[in-house]
């Protein structure tokens, strides 16, 4: 009798945890689940994206896709993508972190000013770059001739756009960073600081052996978005590159568009997604399997 | 033959009438999901007396339904001008006929081909729609989207420049009714003409002589902003024309009389872009500079580029953007010729925007009333008045010496080669642009442009 009014209890419990839960898994599931399931659904197709006529194709695809080297010069960029996010705005979000969160004057300031970027749209993001990068016009093209440097003025083309484009990323995602290693930073207890200044221990000892391991899960954890935003990376390649990012500056995501929406080959372009969402995985699994022993360690 | 079509036109009203029950629902769909709407000015006729007989009825409306309608148009007359002229155009149909609701919605260029292809494979297209004519309509109309309306438009086709239609022609078959129509010019500045003592060129020795003397001068002889890989298209196709006349294309496209990607003309332009830009006709980074923000405009405009070689987009463009110029400064010539070759200086490159009914419209005879009032002669005069665009329509007073100009050009084609990239299906297009953008930035050489043009026209056009 007990027994089972404790089960009952726990089936309601359930049932109300569910209820709770459905309407977030129900967008979830169609616009998450759903999606990626018609992705792999639609990659072993023949089909344009314009009718309902599909011919299938088993693997094909998946072969043809392996074997074009578009492809794989498109992920080699989107791994020099993830290498420039990690060693590039870590640090630097990191450093700007532990600017703002010391007891230097205006630092609420400064807080305002490291955070605009991330209040800009991509695309105008984008656009004032393009401004800015401008051969004749821009800014950085004027400050070369007045220093009157002779280098070329050309950034957004060839060997230099990967570079630069990566520069305004660094530039637009490095506040984001900081904003969450700045809450990381203000949830190390403020006791562990004092005892260590009176067991002698200096600013950089106090970094190192404080400041680091307390957040070394906020990290981890921007750590992961880093690796998977940038393997999915699109919008300001596409914008900068005036919607027809190339060999030097073609991402999985970009080549995917092109592929879906110019070309109207949306199986082949479904392909490249669930290959794009293979790799994701995978890389996001062995990362995070990686990172945790090496915690507990 | 008026009154034949006309009881072709009645005719098919009735079919129509009878398939309308069945597929109301996707416009209605599409109507409610739009933001723009053209409200009706009219009151709603009287609708008993056009009902009683279909044949008296038919003085005004030509057979069309008296039942309360709704019609969608998708276009891109985005800015504020061409939007003007779509919205009189609509204004006046839904005066003629009271019944009948339009809907436009204004799209941006590069979303809508996306919105289009979406809205397609979900069913959820609008009666009518914006298209380039080319390898793009022709994908939709492979999948049977597209109304096939031959018949309708050779019943008006005199009431069009030939070449106008031929422009959206796919398979020899019409489907579409052009309201845009432009040929492609070099623009010059004319005071740096004037400045320099230069002279209006007629063949590419000419035109290369002044760019010499342009560049002496400090000018660029060239603006280009080449980011989105159309802007240099435009002159490497007009260079292939002038090398080899209009046959190699099509016969590579056509796989017919040995024709290939690798004719000598197509070598040939590769090699004189490439020399052009070794040259320094082009500014400095032009791959690199963005033709949507207006980088090559700027240079032209500020009169440190001396020529830009664009769509008939470029007269609107310069017209909202930098008025001064547009009304002194502004000058187009037809672009040189190369002695010697096939090609010759009526045979002009150029493209432009036709209306094109969905397969799924249920109300094809009241669509096709409406694109061809959309694309006629009052709307062509609003065009030109107004927004600066060549219709394509016959008949239109041309306001000023360059719109004139641009619409002798027209007049004179003998064939207006649509471009390359909207000709080709999509992917050969696609690669047409990446290789032309890679001759620009000097990273290919023009033999292995044309080979790679060449390898996939075999796998996408040898079927």
């Amino acid at each position: 009798m007990n027994q089972d009014s404790a089960s009952a209890k726990k089936l309601k419990k359930a049932g109300l945890v569910l209820l709770f839960v459905l309407p977030a898994l129900f967008f979830y599931g169609t616009f998450n689940l759903l999606g990626i399931a018609r992705t792999f659904y639609y990659s072993t197709m023949d089909w344009k994206g314009i009718s309902a006529n599909k011919v299938f194709l088993g693997l094909s695809n998946y072969i043809a896709v392996a074997k074009d080297m578009n492809f794989w010069n498109a992920l080699k960029n989107n791994m020099i993508l993830v290498i420039a996010s990690m060693f590039i705005q870590m640090p630097g979000a990191l450093l700007l972190a532990l600017l703002i969160n010391s007891k230097l004057r205006f630092t609420k300031f400064f807080r305002t000013v490291f955070f605009m970027p991330m209040l800009l749209s991509t695309v105008a993001t984008g656009i004032m770059w393009i401004l800015f990068y401008d051969p004749n016009f821009g800014l950085m093209a004027k400050v070369i001739r007045a220093l009157g440097l002779k280098m070329s003025t050309a950034f957004l083309q060839g060997s230099t756009a990967m570079p630069a484009i990566l520069f305004v990323i660094c530039w637009q995602f490095i506040p984001y960073y900081m904003i969450i290693f700045k809450a990381g930073l203000s949830n190390v207890p403020e006791e562990l600081y004092e005892a260590a200044k009176i067991d002698g221990a200096n600013t950089w000892q106090c970094f190192t052996n404080i400041t680091l391991p307390m957040i070394i899960p906020t990290m981890r954890t921007s750590a992961v978005l880093q690796l998977v935003g940038s393997l999915k990376y699109f919008d300001l390649f596409y914008v900068m590159m005036g919607g027809a990012p190339n060999t030097s500056t073609e991402l999985m995501a970009t080549y995917m568009y092109k592929k879906g929406f110019t070309e109207f080959q949306m199986g082949y372009a479904s392909t490249i997604a669930a290959y794009m969402f293979l790799i994701c995985f995978i890389f996001a699994c062995c990362f995070l399997y990686a990172t945790s022993r090496k915690g507990e360690n | 033959m008026k009154k034949r079509s006309l009881a072709l036109l009645l005719a098919a009203a009735m079919t129509a009438g009878l398939v309308g029950c069945s597929g109301g629902g996707t416009t209605e769909s599409t109507a409610a999901t739009t933001a723009a709407t053209v409200e009706t000015t009219a009151a709603p006729a009287a609708e008993g007396e056009e009902k009683a007989d279909a044949g008296e009825a038919a003085g005004d409306n030509a057979g069309l339904t008296t039942d309360e309608i709704t019609l969608t148009v998708w276009h891109i007359a985005i800015d504020e001008t061409r939007h003007q002229t779509v919205t009189n155009a609509i204004n006046r149909f839904m005066e003629k006929y009271p019944n009948i609701k339009v809907v436009d919605v204004p799209n941006e260029n590069d979303p809508y081909k996306t919105k289009l292809a979406t809205a397609m494979a979900a069913g959820e297209e609008p009666d009518i729609f914006v298209s380039w004519g080319g390898g793009w309509l022709e994908s939709f109309i492979d999948e049977g989207k597209v109304l096939d309306i031959d018949d309708k438009v050779k019943a008006v086709a005199d009431e069009y420049y030939p070449a106008a239609l031929s422009l959206f022609q796919v398979k020899g078959k019409n489907y579409s009714l052009p309201y845009s129509c432009g040929p492609v010019p070099v623009y010059y500045n004319k005071k740096i003409y004037a400045d320099l003592g230069l002279e209006v060129p007629t063949t590419i020795e000419e035109f290369e002589a002044n760019c010499d003397k342009i560049k002496e001068a400090g000018i660029i002889p060239l603006a280009l902003g080449n980011s989105s890989q159309w802007p240099a298209a435009l002159t490497f196709t007009y260079l292939s024309m002038r090398e080899g006349g209009t046959q190699p294309f099509l016969d590579a496209y056509n796989r017919e009389n040995g024709g290939t990607f690798e004719h000598e003309s197509f070598i040939k332009a590769g090699a004189r872009l490439q020399d052009w830009v070794n040259k320094g006709y082009y500014p400095e980074g032009c791959n690199g500079i963005n033709y949507d923000t207006g980088g090559s405009r700027m240079l032209f405009y500020n009169g440190m580029a001396a020529h830009i070689v664009q769509t008939n987009g470029m007269f609107s463009n310069c017209r909202s953007e930098a008025p001064e110029f547009y009304e002194n400064n502004l000058g187009i010539f037809g672009f040189p010729v190369i002695e010697g070759t096939d090609g010759n200086a009526k045979q002009i490159l150029g493209g432009g925007n036709a209306y094109s009914i969905s397969a799924s419209c249920p109300y094809p005879d009241e669509a096709f009333e409406l694109i061809h009032m959309l694309t006629d002669k009052e709307f062509g005069q609003d065009s030109v008045d107004i927004a600066g665009v060549i219709s394509g329509v016959k008949g239109v007073t041309m306001p000023n010496e360059l719109t004139k100009a641009a619409d002798d050009f027209i007049q004179n084609a003998e064939y207006i080669q649509n471009f390359y990239d909207q000709f080709l299906p999509t992917d050969l297009g696609a690669l047409h642009k990446q290789t032309t953008y890679d001759l620009v930035g000097l990273t290919t050489t023009p033999e292995e442009a044309a080979a790679q043009m060449e390898e996939l026209a075999k796998q996408t056009l040898d079927k």
